[in-house]
Parts: C-alpha cells; structure tokens; sequence
C-alpha cells in the first residue's frame, strides 16, 4: 500500500515538474516577443513623435492635406485591420479548442483582410501622389509616408506570416495543446493594429 | 500521453470555471480577470488559460457572444464615434484633440488587455511595454519643448 502511494506521488511530481518546465519555456518564448515588440514600440514613437511635432507647428499644411484626402478610405482601411484582429483571435480560440479547419479559414481571413488593406493603402498613396503629395514634396510627405509605409511593410509581412501558420496548420503542426506558433503571430498581428489604430487618430484625424 | 491528459483536464477545469467579465464588480473571484498568481503562472493551465466561454458579461447583462466579438463590437463603435466626432467638431474645440486621443488609446487598451492576453498573462509583458511608452512619452514632450524655429544662434 505505501509503495502504491509512492510511486503514484513520484509519477505527479515528474509529471509536474515537466508541465512547469514546459510552461516556463511558454512564459519565456513570450516574454521576448514582447521585448520585441517592446523595441517596435519605440521604433514607431520616434516616427511618430515627428509627425506631431510637425502637426503642432504647421497645422494648416496638415489641415490642407486632410482636405484633399478625405478620411473615409482611411476609415474604411482601419474596419478591415480591425476585423482582421478579430479574426485572428477568433482563429487562435478554435486551435485552442482543438479546431484546426476553424483555424486556418479564420486565419485565412486575416491574411485576406491584411492584403486588402494594402491594396487600399496603395489606393491612398496614388491618390495623395495625384494631389502632389509625394516623398519628395515639402516637409509634410516625408513625415507623413514614413510611418504609414513603415506599417504597411510590417502588415506586408504579417500577411506572409499568416500564410505560413497556415501552412504548419495544414502540415499538422498545432493542436489544442500546442498553439504557441499561433499565439506568438497573434501577439504581431494585434501590434500592428494597435499602432495602426493610433496612427489613423494621430495622423489622420487630429 | 500522461502529460497530455493532465494539460486537457486542466484546461477544461480553467475553462469550466472562466466566465469572461467587463464590469469590475462581477469580476471579483474570478482568477482570470485578477491575474494569475506566480505559482499559478507557472503551472500547465497558464498556456490554456485563454480559451474562452460564449457568453460574456458586460456589466451585469449576459451577452450571447464570446468576448472576442464584444470587444470587436465596441471598437467598431468607437472608430465610428471618432471619425463623426473629427467630421462635425471643428478644430477650434477645445475638447477636440483629447477627446479622440483618449478614444484611441482605448481602444489600443481593448485589443491588448483582450486581444493580447494581458489581462490575464504575466504581469511582465505589460511592463515590458508600458515602460518603452513611457520614454516614448516623455521623450515626444521634449521634443515639443523645442520652438518650431529651432535653437538657432543668439537664442
């Protein structure tokens, strides 16, 4: 009877103590994504900060802009990065419950929303590049394309990242025990619309 | 094979007993709106902590939709607030710029409590993030402190 009891309590704790190595691993491999993201985060207030600082001083370049280029496109492109967003971490909740169909057609949503907000993206430049307002004009377009374009290539590449958890998805690489991959996209994914959702305030309405 | 049985029985017994609560007074008890505890942040059920319920709580009424399209919900709201609010305020208001600033950040605080797991990750993600803000912060006031001409000779 004692060594029944024995054995079972030997068989917990290494069960145990390789279910907390294996969560410290989780904890940590998040950790640096969010170090990461946390060096993104000043990369994007640096650019940023300009376009305020040139907004505070030349208002009215700014206003002029705003005139010719409305703000619904921009809208419109800000409700398809939101979707995706939801569409994300609705993707990661059907792996979490061992769904993995449900996560590669939401996932496949979200790659189709990020390529259709670069489209739009695209829209917008041309249209800006038509009123005069390109790189090179005044001080306003480089203020203005450095950031937006520097979150456009990081949408770019969330959506070839999207592709790709997909592909694992498909390969069989994720389960309801095993989505960290899928998290750690999520982590990205959401990033860039939470910068996004302060651009679009900063930059396009204010 | 073991291993995994006890991470699906944890998960299910997170999932059994999580109900997802917006309004502050509900949340009391509930261990994923408090934070994990550092002994709990360790343990299996951490990693499958986030699955979440189909109804929400959303001060005091049950909605029946998960948490993910509530917030959803309310930042389509919001981001139509915003944008009717820059059309019709005109920039002579004073509120005007405050008021959409205060409204973007929270809706960048929505998508990362909900949507980036902070409400109920490790504490240290959130500041691992807040703290580069902060500088961020800090240094754009410098930035303003500086006149639009510059510090030019004899200034």
């Amino acid at each position: 009877m004692t060594e029944v009891s024995l054995e079972k309590s030997h068989g917990h704790s290494a069960a145990d103590a390789h279910a907390k190595h294996e969560a410290l691993r989780v904890e940590n491999f998040k950790l640096g994504w969010w170090l990461y993201l946390a060096s993104e985060v000043v990369l994007f207030t640096v650019l940023i900060a300009t376009f305020v600082v040139f907004r505070i001083d030349h208002p009215e370049v700014v206003k002029e802009v705003h005139e010719k280029a409305g703000v619904l496109l921009v809208a419109l492109n800000t409700f398809i990065l939101l979707t995706s967003s939801w569409a994300m971490v609705m993707g990661l909740r059907e792996i979490q419950r061992g769904n993995v169909s449900g996560l590669v057609r939401w996932i496949g949503l979200t790659a189709v929303m990020g390529t259709i907000f670069l489209l739009l993206q695209w829209v917008e430049y041309n249209t800006l590049g038509a009123e005069g307002i390109t790189l090179q004009s005044g001080q306003f377009g480089m203020r203005f394309y450095a950031p937006t374009a520097f979150h456009g290539v990081h949408v770019l590449i969330g959506v070839i990242w999207a592709v790709w958890v997909m592909w694992r998805a498909r390969n069989g690489k994720y389960s309801s025990t095993n989505y960290l991959g899928v998290e750690v996209f999520g982590l990205y994914w959401h990033f860039v619309d939470v910068v996004w959702i302060v651009l679009f305030t900063l930059i396009y309405l204010v | 094979m073991a291993d995994e049985q006890v991470l699906e029985a944890r998960a299910e017994e997170a999932a059994a007993s999580a109900s997802v609560h917006l309004d502050p007074a509900m949340a009391e008890g509930n261990a994923l709106t408090q934070g994990l505890e550092p002994e709990h942040a360790s343990s299996p059920a951490t990693m499958l902590a986030h699955s979440v319920p189909d109804t929400t709580v959303v001060f005091g009424r049950v909605i029946p939709a998960n948490i993910y399209v509530v917030v959803f919900g309310a930042l389509a709201i919001l981001t139509i607030i915003e944008v009717i609010l820059a059309e019709i305020l005109p920039e002579s208001v004073f509120f005007r710029t405050p008021l959409l600033v205060v409204m973007s950040l929270a809706k960048a605080v929505l998508v990362m409590l909900y949507y980036m797991h902070l409400k109920e990750d490790n504490k240290l993600f959130a500041a691992a993030i807040i703290l580069p803000l902060l500088i961020g912060v800090v240094s754009c006031m410098f930035l303003l402190a500086v006149p639009s001409t510059g510090y030019g000779p004899g200034r």
